[in-house]
Order: C-alpha cells, then structure tokens, then sequence
C-alpha cells in the first residue's frame, strides 16, 4: 500500500485543531452572545409578515425602526402603521385634456416619498404623445418619457402620465412568490420592504411598468428627508427591494390628497373613493369621456384617464 | 251673488297663496328612495373660497369711483347742468381707458370691456347679466354666465384644483385664483428635468433620433 504524505497533518489533528478554534469562537462569542441573540439584525431577519404581526409585534417592529432612522438619518420620524379606513377604495382621475407636462407631480412625489435621488427613482412617468397619435388608440411605442422642451405645454402634444394603477386583479401580487405585496383592503397594493427578497418577478409581471428595484442603496440628500412616514408606503427603504406609488399612503389614510394632486399647477388630478357616489371620481366616471390603460388584460386598474373638454 | 263670486274670488286667491307654499319642496323618487329637492335654486349659490385677489393699490374701487366725486368720468359730464357738475355718470360707452387703469390690458374675448362685468354703479361689485350685482367672493357666477360648461363641472369640484381633504372638508378656488380675468389666457409654464435614464452626456443623440 502506498502510503500518500500529508505534510504532516491528518484528520485527527485537523480535527482537534478545529475543535479547539471552535470552541475558542463560541467562549469568545458568549460574552456579547447576550447582546447578539436580542440585536436588531436578528430582529429584522426573524420579523414576520406585515399581516401576520400582532400589535405588540408592530410595537416592537415601530421603535426598532424609529431608533435606525434616529441613527441613519438624525431626525425624528413619525411611523404610521394605520390600516385601511374601512368603506373605502381608492380611485385616481387624470384629465388629459389639462395635463401640461410640466412634472411637478413626479417631483413633488420624489420629494415625499423619500425616493433615492442618486440613482435617481421617479414613481411617475409622463409621456409625450403627437396628439394624432391619441386619436384611436394610445400606442406608447409612439410616445415618450424623455421629452424636455423647457416650457410646457408643447403644442399639438399629449401628456399622460404613468404611476402605479392599484389594479383590482394585480399581475404584480399573483407574480410575487414571498406574498411581500398584496392589495390592501381600500385597494392600494403595498409592499412589505421587510418580506421582499428582490427578485423583480413583479416587475416584469406588471403590464404597465410601475414597479422599480433598487439597485443600490437609496440616497437621499439629509434636509430633503420626508419624516412622516408609513411603514407600508414611504419609509427610507433599503437597497435590494422594490418599489412603487402608494397613492401617498400616509397621507390618504389620514384624509389628506396625495402629493401629486396638490402639486398639480393645472388640477388635472383627481382623487376620491371610488365607493362615494358624490366623490369627484363617481362624478366624472358618470359624466365625461373615461378609459383606462390596457382594458383587455383585465387587471381593472383604479386610475382613470379623462378627457374634459375635446369631448 | 255677489257674495258667491266674492267668495270664489277668495278661495282662489288663498289656493293660489298656498299652491307655492306646499310646492315649495318637491318631493321625488330616486332609485326607490325618497328624496326632498329644494326648490329655492334661485338664490345665490354659497361655495367656500378662500378670499379673492384684488388688485393693491386700486382695491376698494368705491374710493374713487363715488357718485360725488367730480370728475372721474369725463366727456358726459361737459355741458352738464349745475347738479351735473355733482353728479357723476358713468360713460357707458365701450372704449379703451386713457386716463386710469391704463395700466390693466384687457384681452378677454374681442368685444369684453371693463362695465361688461364690473359693476356700473357699485364699483366694489361685479355684475350679472340680470343685473343684480355681486360681490368678488362669488365671482364664479359671473364667469358661469358664458363658461356655463365650466362652471358645472367647477360645482362638482372636476375643473381645477381644490385643496382639503378628500374625505372632509374641500375649500374651491375661486376663477380668478388662476385665470387671470383681464387677460385669461396661460403662458406655458417652465417644465422640469426629464428622468436620468441615459447619462447627460448622451442625451444629445437621443433627441436627434426623435
């Protein structure tokens, strides 16, 4: 038998030796092993789903956050964790006929969203169309989000805007495969930055391109942090998770418009519950010239275009 | 027999008194319920608005333009009689102003000039084409005379921008917070940066491409 050299190491003494290192490890580990065991880090990863916390879970959940945005960013935040209003669904208008381009929704949503600004991440995308191009059908191979023309409106052009829908049958939460995004019950569709692994399956199920990933950790320049905050829409995410509009869910749990409807120069925004038949949307559902993006795949989006005046 | 007709004459007279009186809320039917419609529509339409802009300096009009003061209107007043030398008359005449207010162009459809809505005699009021005058919180129902379309969908809160809460509370702008009324048309306003897809130094060949 031939005998194979080792360079003087065999299994029993690796073994001890990595008994011994081992061991060494866990005795040095034990004396913060306390504090380790209870960290923050292990929190976070032990976290449960969004739906499935209790309240003292949430409690728990809130001051674990309020402390890391205490540290990250030296102010103090307000975390909402609020649930639906109950009879309520919320549904979104934009008047076509009104809209000039002009981007200040998109920045007035970047401001209060606490979205990265290096990359930059815009929630809404405001395309340019030839108005003869809109006359039948909206082809968006026609149209572009690229414009820049310095003073708006162009003429002869058609804006339309693009954000997040909140579908009725989302393609977004039948993709996700953790259940990190759901449709809540007053309809917006929220994420749980907590529960999404980042694997952008809901990116490319989402027909109307609404949903963006993080690439890299946000950032966000310090005095233009929004601390107003809800766990489910606006808080400082984390590189590695998606995001999207949430019809400004701090907001609108609180009764107050979205960022985008009061940045709006032209009120061409409309926002109501979809439930109210005296709301803005009912009124303008039953009386002007209303269509939504990509009706035949049937994901009933909760974001109307109108026209009104042109018809 | 006189009498009867007396009589006849005062049972119409009070049908005709009441008649209103019962009619005065109509009662209806929408979809099974029933619904109480007021029929006093013909009062003035109360909308909340914050207050209204006035131009500073000119604001109240009434400090000039009072029926005492000589001399603010002029050609009428020539070859007046003594009391007219008191009485102020406004000239109703539309023409272009050369003596005040030279500095407000007006371009508001060909044929608009200043008394078309400004009240002839109560210059701190507007006017309706009825001619019953209004004041500036309520400016909305004199551009609903002509923008009838407007103002109906402005009543449903579907024409511009209001402010408040979508659940509660909405506070209307009134017309003159964005349509300037002397000289209504918009400029075009300055549009923001477009999204950073492609880095700056190659926006350049993508503009050409389209």
């Amino acid at each position: 038998m031939k005998k194979v050299s080792n360079d003087g190491i065999n299994r029993r003494t690796f073994m001890k030796k990595a008994g011994l290192a081992t061991a060494s490890l866990a005795i040095g580990g034990c004396s913060f092993g306390g504090k380790l065991l209870h960290s923050d880090l292990l929190e976070e990863y032990f976290q449960r789903h969004f739906t499935e916390m209790t309240p003292e879970d949430i409690e728990r959940v809130r001051a674990r956050l309020l402390k890391e945005y205490k540290e990250k960013f030296g102010r103090e935040f307000v975390l909402g964790t609020e649930p639906a209003l109950p009879g309520v669904l919320y549904a979104y208008g934009l008047d076509l006929s009104r809209c000039i381009g002009c981007r200040r929704c998109v920045y007035a949503c970047v401001a209060e969203n606490n979205q990265s600004r290096d990359p930059q991440m815009q929630w809404i995308r405001v395309f340019e169309f030839e108005r003869e191009e809109t006359i039948r059908w909206i082809n968006f191979e026609k149209g572009t989000p690229l414009y820049d023309h310095g003073l708006q409106p162009e003429r002869d052009k058609v804006y339309l805007p693009v954000a997040c829908m909140q579908c009725e049958n989302p393609e977004c939460v039948r993709a996700c495969p953790t259940g990190a995004t759901w449709k809540d019950k007053d309809g917006i569709v929220v994420i749980d930055y907590n529960w999404c692994i980042g694997c952008r399956y809901c990116m490319s199920a989402c027909p109307y391109g609404a949903r963006y990933f993080n690439w890299t950790e946000p950032k966000i320049p310090k005095d233009e942090i929004n601390p107003n905050v809800h766990y489910l829409g606006n808080r400082p995410r984390m590189g590695g998770v998606v995001e999207k509009c949430t019809f400004c869910i701090h907001r609108t749990r609180k009764g107050r418009y979205p960022a985008c409807v009061e940045a709006c120069p032209v009120g061409a925004r409309k926002f109501g519950n979809f439930l109210d038949p005296d709301s803005e949307i009912q009124q303008l559902l039953k009386h002007k010239r209303t269509f939504v993006l990509k009706a035949e795949i049937g994901t009933k989006p909760k974001f109307f275009y109108f026209y009104s005046f042109y018809g | 027999m006189i009498w009867k007709n007396q009589m006849r004459f005062i049972i119409v007279t009070l049908i005709c008194l009441l008649v209103p009186l019962a009619a005065s809320a109509e009662h209806k039917k929408v979809d099974g319920k029933e619904m109480v419609v007021s029929k006093e529509k013909t009062k003035a339409n109360v909308y909340p608005v914050p207050p209204p802009l006035v131009y500073q300096g000119l604001y109240p009009c009434q400090a000039c333009h009072r029926r005492d003061i000589r001399g603010v209107n002029s050609e009428l007043e020539k070859g007046k009689s003594f009391l007219g030398k008191y009485i102020r008359v406004p000239d109703p005449r539309p023409r272009i102003l050369v003596r005040m207010h030279t500095g407000i162009t007006l371009q508001h459809a060909d044929w608009m000039w200043c008394l078309n809505c400004h009240s002839t005699y109560k210059r701190n009021y507007l006017h309706l084409m009825t001619g019953e005058d209004i004041s500036f919180e309520e400016s909305y129902r004199l551009c609903g005379q002509c923008h009838g379309t407007i103002y109906r969908d402005w009543k449903i809160g579907l024409h511009g921008r209001r402010v408040g809460q979508w659940n509660g509370k909405k506070l209307y702008l009134l017309c003159a917070h964005c349509h300037d009324p002397h000289k209504p048309r918009f400029r075009k306003l300055p549009g923001k940066k477009p999204p950073r897809f492609i880095k700056p130094e190659r926006w350049k060949t993508v503009e050409s491409k389209e």
